[in-house]
C-alpha cells in the first residue's frame, strides 16, 4: 500500500504525474482544479432577467470566425470583441461588433458591422454608410476621441494590420493608420487587446497595443503536429504554447493626429515577454496616473505601474495580479474592473481556461493585491473556458455584480467527447454584500443560460432604461443582446465624464460614488472584458438610497466633489465646469 | 499477508523455486564415483556429509567445474548462501557455459536481496537456455525487487503468459505496471486478478490506484467503495476513499471517510492534514489550523501542512509566522512554485525586495503546471 512516509505522498506523485502529463500536452496553460463544492443558495432575490432580444433588435449577421467543425489555426479559434459606443453622440448606445474571416470558403459579407441605436429597442446596420466595411481576422476594439474632435473614434487590432479609424463627425470613418503612423514595417503581427491611455497626462490619449501569438504561418505546426496541438487526446490547433512570443506596444500621441512608437523607452519592453490578452487601462495605485493590466495567457498577466514620469514599470508578481494564489501562470483572457467590496479602490477580475477558476485580485492600496477568490465564492466554478466579463450592479442593489460569458476553442473536442461542448451558458456572480459571490444562471434569466460560443462582451444602457445590458459575440452566430429587465424598486445613477484638460473621453478617469455610507469607484475605460468597449457612462446602483455624492478624479489629476446628486438620472459633469445642464439626458423610466 | 506489498512475499515466491537448486544435480556429469556418491548423499537429505566430501573433493580437483557447482548447492541448501554464491562463482569461472548454475547463482544473490548481482547470472543462464521460464520470471523478480518497475514488466509478462493461473504472478506484474506508469497494464492484470477471486479487496484498492493514476478518479472511488463493502476493515481505506473525494473537491464524502480515518487510525497524519485542507479551502480557518498543526506534528514532512499554515496565517497577517511556514514549506520541497510566490509576496509587504526577487525568480524557475 502507499509508503506516505514520502514529502510527496504516492498518490500526490501520480496525480502529479497524471494532471503534469495533462497540463504539458496542450497548448493552454490549465491548473485541472475541479469545482468546490457550493455552498446552500443564499435564497435572496435577484431583481435583473436577461433575454436576449439581438435578432429581433436587428443585430442580425453572424460573427463569422473560422471553421465550425474543426479550427487547425490558433487565430481561428481566439475571436473577437464588441463595443457600446456612441458614434453619432445621440446619446443612445450604438454596437459595433467585430469580425473575422474564414480560411476555407469565405463567407459573403464577413465584416465587421457598425450598428446605430433607432432609440426604439432596435437598431440598424449602418456599416456600409459609415466606411466601416472591412474583412479579415479582427481582434480587439478601444473606442475614445484619441483627437479630441467631441467624436468616438475606433482603433481595432487584427491578425495583420491594425486599424485607426477617425470619426468625421458626420457618421462616417476614414482609416488614417497610415497618417497616424501605425502602419507596420512590413512584418505581421498578431495584435489582441488595446486600449487609449494618456499615460503621461498630456491630454492626448495614447495607444497600448498587445499582440498574442508571434505567429508565422510558415512555421505553425499542424494539428496534433506536438504536444501543445492537443487536447483531451484529441488532435487540435497549436499553441499558444510551443509557439514565440510578441512584445506589446506603447504609441504615444503627438497631439497632431500621429502617433510615435514609444515602447522601448517607456519601458514596456523591459517586461517579460508574454501571450498578451485584454489590456485595460486605469488607474490602480489610486495615484492619479494610469496603468495598464495585461491578461496573459498561459505566461505571468502583467502590471505595468505609471511611474509618472513617461515609464512604466512591470510589477505584475510584486503587487500580486501576475499569478493565482499559488504562483501559478493562469490563462488570463479577459479583465473586467470594479470596486467590489466598495472600499474605494479598483479591484480585478480575470477569465482563464477551462478546469480552472477565473482570479480575483482584491485591491489592498500600498499593499497591492491579494488573490480572493476561493474566500469570494469564485472555486465553484471551473467547467467553461471563460472569455468576456465585466463588473456591473445588474439588479441596482448597490454591490456591483460580475457577468461572465463562455465558450470551446476546439469544436474537434466536442465531437469526440460530447462533455466538452463547444456552445457553453454564461453565468452570473451575484454580490452577496459581504465578500462573498454567489453563482446563477437559469436565475437569471434565458439569456444567460442560454449555451453559445462567446468571446467579447460589452456592458452598458442601450435602452436607457436606468440598467446595464450586455451585447456579446458569438463566433458564427450573431451577437446576443441581453436586455435587462430590473424589478423592483432599487436606485441608479449615471455618470459621463468630459474632460477639457484631461483627455475629453475622460478615459483613466476615476468616479467615487458616496451613497448610503458605502463607496464605491469606477474607472473610465476603453478597453476591459475581452477585447471589448463598455458604455462609457458609468452606472452606480445605489439601492434604495435616493441621492449620492460624487468625487471625481480626473486624468489629468483635478478632483471634483459633487454632492447629493438626485438617484435615477444620468448626470454629464464636464471637467472644471460642473454639471453640464445642456448635456443631461432624459433617461425614459 | 498484505497482498499489496509485493516485496514481502518475495521469499514466498523463492520458495516455489527452490526445487531449482536440485536440478543440477541430476544434469551433473559426475566425473568420478565421488561425485556421484555426493550427489546421492544430498538427495538423501545427508548434506553435512555431501559437504565435507565435495570439500575433499574440491581440494583434490581444484579446476573441476561441477565439483564447485553441486558444493554451491550443498552450502545454498544448508543456508550458507554467500559461501554457495562463491562456489558457483568458482565454478562459473572455469566453465562459463553452465545455464542451471547460472540459475542457482542468481537464485542466491536473490535470496540474499543483492537482486542487482543476481540479474546478471539470471540473464547468463537465460542467454544458455532461453525456452527456460524460469530465468525470465526471476529477472522480473529481480527488477521488481530493485524497484526498477519498468524493467520488470516484460519479464513478468512473459512469466505470466507461461503461468496463467498464478495470481501471485498477475499480482507482481500488476503492481510493477502500476509504478512504472503502465495504466492500462495495470488495469488488464488487475482486472484479470479480480475475475479470478472478486473478493480480493486489496486487488480493488490497487485497481483503485491504477484509475487514479489514469485520471479516472470515479472509477477508482467505485472500486474503493467495492473495498468498503467488501472489507471495511482494510488498512487506510477510508484515508484512500476520502483522498480521492478530497481530489475530486466532494468534500461532503472526503470529510466523513477522512474523519473515519482518523478514528480508526489517531496516528494517520495525513487523514488530519486533508481535512485541515478542506476547511481551509472552505474558509473555514479557525477548524483547519488544529488539524494541520497536529498533522504536522505526527509527520514532519508534510509540505502541504506548513503550506496551509502559512496560508492561514497570510490571512490572519501573522506575517512572521506565515514566513516560517512557507520557508518550511519550501525547504521540504523547493521544486513546489506555490510557497516561493507566497513568500516573494510576504517578502515585498516587508520591504524585503532582494528576498523578494529571488522568490519570484524561484517561483518562475519552478515547473509552471499543475499542482
Amino acid at each position: 500500500m502507499p509508503n506516505y512516509k514520502k514529502i510527496l505522498t504516492r498518490r500526490e506523485f501520480l496525480w502529479m504525474v497524471s494532471t503534469s502529463t495533462v497540463a504539458l500536452s496542450q497548448g493552454v496553460m490549465t491548473r485541472n482544479l475541479k469545482p468546490l463544492p457550493r455552498g446552500k443558495p443564499s435564497g435572496l432575490p435577484f431583481d435583473a432577467r436577461f433575454t436576449d432580444v439581438g435578432m429581433q433588435a436587428g443585430l442580425t449577421h453572424p460573427t463569422i470566425y473560422g471553421g465550425t467543425s474543426h479550427k487547425n489555426y490558433i487565430f481561428e479559434t481566439v475571436g473577437c470583441g464588441v463595443a457600446f459606443l456612441d458614434y453619432d453622440n445621440d446619446g443612445w448606445l450604438d454596437v459595433f461588433v467585430l469580425c473575422g474571416t474564414r480560411m476555407e470558403d469565405p463567407v459573403p459579407g464577413s465584416t465587421n458591422r457598425l450598428y446605430k441605436n433607432n432609440r426604439d429597442g432596435t437598431f440598424t446596420d449602418v456599416t456600409e454608410k459609415a466606411g466601416l466595411i472591412r474583412t479579415g481576422w479582427a481582434s480587439g476594439v478601444t473606442v475614445a476621441d484619441y483627437n479630441n474632435d467631441g467624436f468616438e473614434d475606433i482603433f481595432i487590432t487584427y491578425y495583420g494590420q491594425n486599424v485607426l479609424y477617425k470619426n468625421n463627425g458626420d457618421g462616417t470613418f476614414t482609416d488614417v493608420t497610415k497618417q497616424a503612423g501605425l502602419l507596420y514595417d512590413g512584418k505581421t503581427r498578431w495584435g489582441s487587446g488595446c486600449t487609449f491611455v494618456d499615460y503621461d497626462r498630456d491630454g492626448h490619449l495614447d495607444l497600448f497595443v498587445s499582440n498574442y501569438v508571434d505567429l508565422h504561418m510558415d512555421r505553425l505546426p499542424k494539428p496534433g503536429a506536438n504536444p501543445y496541438c492537443n487536447y483531451k487526446g484529441v488532435a487540435v490547433n497549436c499553441g499558444p504554447r510551443g509557439l514565440p512570443m510578441p512584445r506589446d506596444y506603447l504609441y504615444r500621441n503627438n497631439g497632431d493626429g500621429t502617433f510615435r512608437d514609444v515602447s522601448e523607452e517607456s519601458g514596456i519592453w523591459k517586461a517579460e515577454k508574454a501571450y498578451s490578452m485584454t489590456s485595460v487601462a486605469a488607474d490602480f495605485s489610486g495615484d492619479g496616473w494610469s496603468d495598464i493590466y495585461v491578461a496573459s495567457d498561459s505566461t505571468p498577466s502583467l502590471l505595468f505601474r505609471n511611474k509618472r514620469n513617461g515609464t512604466f514599470g512591470e510589477e505584475g508578481a510584486e503587487l500580486g495580479v501576475a499569478f493565482s494564489a499559488d504562483g501559478v501562470e493562469q490563462a488570463g483572457m479577459g479583465v473586467a474592473v470594479g470596486d467590489y467590496n466598495l472600499d474605494g479602490r479598483l479591484d480585478i477580475f480575470k477569465t482563464h481556461f477551462s478546469d480552472d477558476t477565473s482570479v480575483l485580485y482584491r485591491n489592498d492600496g500600498d499593499a497591492g493585491f491579494t488573490d480572493v477568490t476561493i474566500p469570494a465564492g469564485f472555486g465553484v466554478e471551473t467547467r467553461y473556458i471563460c472569455w468576456g466579463t465585466g463588473f456591473a450592479d445588474f439588479d441596482n442593489n448597490g454591490f456591483p455584480d460580475l457577468a461572465v460569458v463562455t465558450g470551446s476553442v476546439y469544436p474537434e473536442v466536442e465531437a469526440k467527447f460530447p462533455e466538452y461542448p463547444l456552445k457553453t451558458p454564461r453565468f452570473i456572480f451575484r454580490n452577496l454584500g459581504d465578500g462573498r459571490f454567489e453563482e446563477l444562471v437559469g436565475e437569471a434569466g434565458t439569456g444567460i443560460a442560454a449555451p453559445h460560443c462567446s468571446r467579447g462582451c460589452a456592458f452598458g444602457d442601450f435602452d436607457n432604461d436606468g440598467d446595464v445590458d450586455m451585447v456579446i459575440v458569438n463566433l458564427n452566430e450573431p451577437p446576443s443582446l441581453l436586455r435587462n429587465d430590473v424589478s423592483g424598486v432599487q436606485k441608479w445613477l449615471k455618470v459621463l465624464l468630459v474632460g477639457t484638460k484631461s483627455n475629453r473621453s475622460a478615459i483613466g478617469s476615476r468616479v467615487l460614488a458616496k451613497y448610503g455610507g458605502k463607496i464605491q469607484a469606477q474607472a473610465v475605460m476603453a478597453q476591459s472584458s475581452f477585447y471589448s468597449v463598455n458604455d462609457r457612462r458609468l452606472h452606480f446602483g445605489l439601492g434604495v438610497n435616493t441621492k449620492a455624492d460624487l468625487e471625481v478624479h480626473w486624468t489629468n489629476g483635478l478632483v471634483e466633489h459633487y454632492a447629493n446628486l438626485e438617484c435615477n438620472q444620468l448626470v454629464t459633469i464636464t471637467e472644471g465646469h460642473g454639471l453640464s445642464k445642456s448635456l443631461l439626458q432624459s433617461i425614459k423610466r | 499477508m498484505r497482498f499489496s506489498d509485493a516485496r514481502s512475499k518475495l521469499p514466498t515466491l523463492l520458495w516455489m523455486f527452490m526445487f531449482l537448486l536440485l536440478w543440477p544435480i541430476a544434469r551433473l556429469q559426475a566425473e568420478d564415483a565421488s561425485i556421484a556418491r555426493a550427489a546421492q548423499l544430498l538427495q538423501d537429505g545427508r548434506a553435512r556429509e555431501a559437504e565435507v566430501m565435495l570439500r575433499d573433493l574440491a581440494l583434490r580437483h581444484p579446476g573441476d567445474a561441477s565439483v564447485h557447482g553441486l558444493l554451491g548447492v550443498v552450502l545454498a541448501q544448508q543456508g550458507e548462501l554467500a559461501s554457495a554464491a562463491k562456489e558457483y562463482r568458482a565454478s562459473l569461472a572455469l566453465n562459463a557455459h553452465q545455464p542451471e548454475v547460472s540459475l542457482n547463482l542468481g537464485i542466491v544473490e536473490f535470496k540474499q536481496g543483492a537482486f542487482g548481482d543476481a540479474i546478471p547470472a539470471f540473464k547468463a543462464a537465460a542467454r544458455g537456455k532461453p525456452e527456460d521460464p524460469r530465468s525470465t520470471l526471476l529477472l522480473g523478480m529481480s527488477y521488481y525487487g530493485l524497484r526498477r518497475y519498468a524493467e520488470a514488466v516484460p519479464y513478468l509478462q512473459r512469466a505470466s503468459r507461461n503461468d496463467q493461473g498464478n495470481l501471485e504472478l498477475h499480482n507482481v506484474l500488476a503492481q510493477s505496471c502500476l509504478w512504472s506508469r503502465q495504466f492500462d497494464c495495470a488495469m488488464t492484470e488487475f482486472q484479470s486478478i479480480l475475475t479470478t477471486d472478486p473478493s480480493a479487496a486489496e486487488a480493488h484498492m490497487l485497481l483503485a490506484e491504477a484509475l487514479d493514476g489514469m485520471g479516472r478518479t470515479n472509477d477508482a472511488i467505485r472500486e474503493l467503495e467495492t473495498v468498503a463493502r467488501l472489507a471495511p476493515q482494510q488498512p487506510v481505506l477510508h484515508f484512500e476513499l476520502g483522498y480521492l473525494y478530497y481530489k475530486n473537491r466532494d468534500y461532503e464524502h472526503a470529510v466523513p471517510e477522512l474523519q473515519l480515518e482518523v478514528k480508526n487510525n489517531p496516528g494517520y497524519a495525513q487523514a488530519y492534514l486533508y481535512l485541515g485542507d478542506i476547511a481551509m479551502n472552505s474558509n473555514d480557518d479557525a477548524t483547519a489550523e488544529p488539524l494541520l498543526r497536529k498533522s504536522v506534528q505526527l509527520q514532519s514532512d508534510l509540505r502541504l501542512g506548513y503550506f496551509d499554515l502559512g496560508v492561514i496565517d497570510s490571512r490572519e497577517n501573522k506575517t512572521q509566522e506565515a514566513v516560517m511556514n512557507f520557508e518550511h514549506a519550501v525547504k521540504l520541497d523547493p521544486s513546489q512554485p506555490d510557497a516561493h510566490y507566497r513568500l516573494g509576496r510576504l517578502y515585498t509587504a516587508l520591504g524585503q525586495k532582494t528576498k523578494a526577487r529571488d522568490e519570484f525568480c524561484e517561483n518562475q524557475r519552478a515547473p509552471q503546471q499543475d499542482q
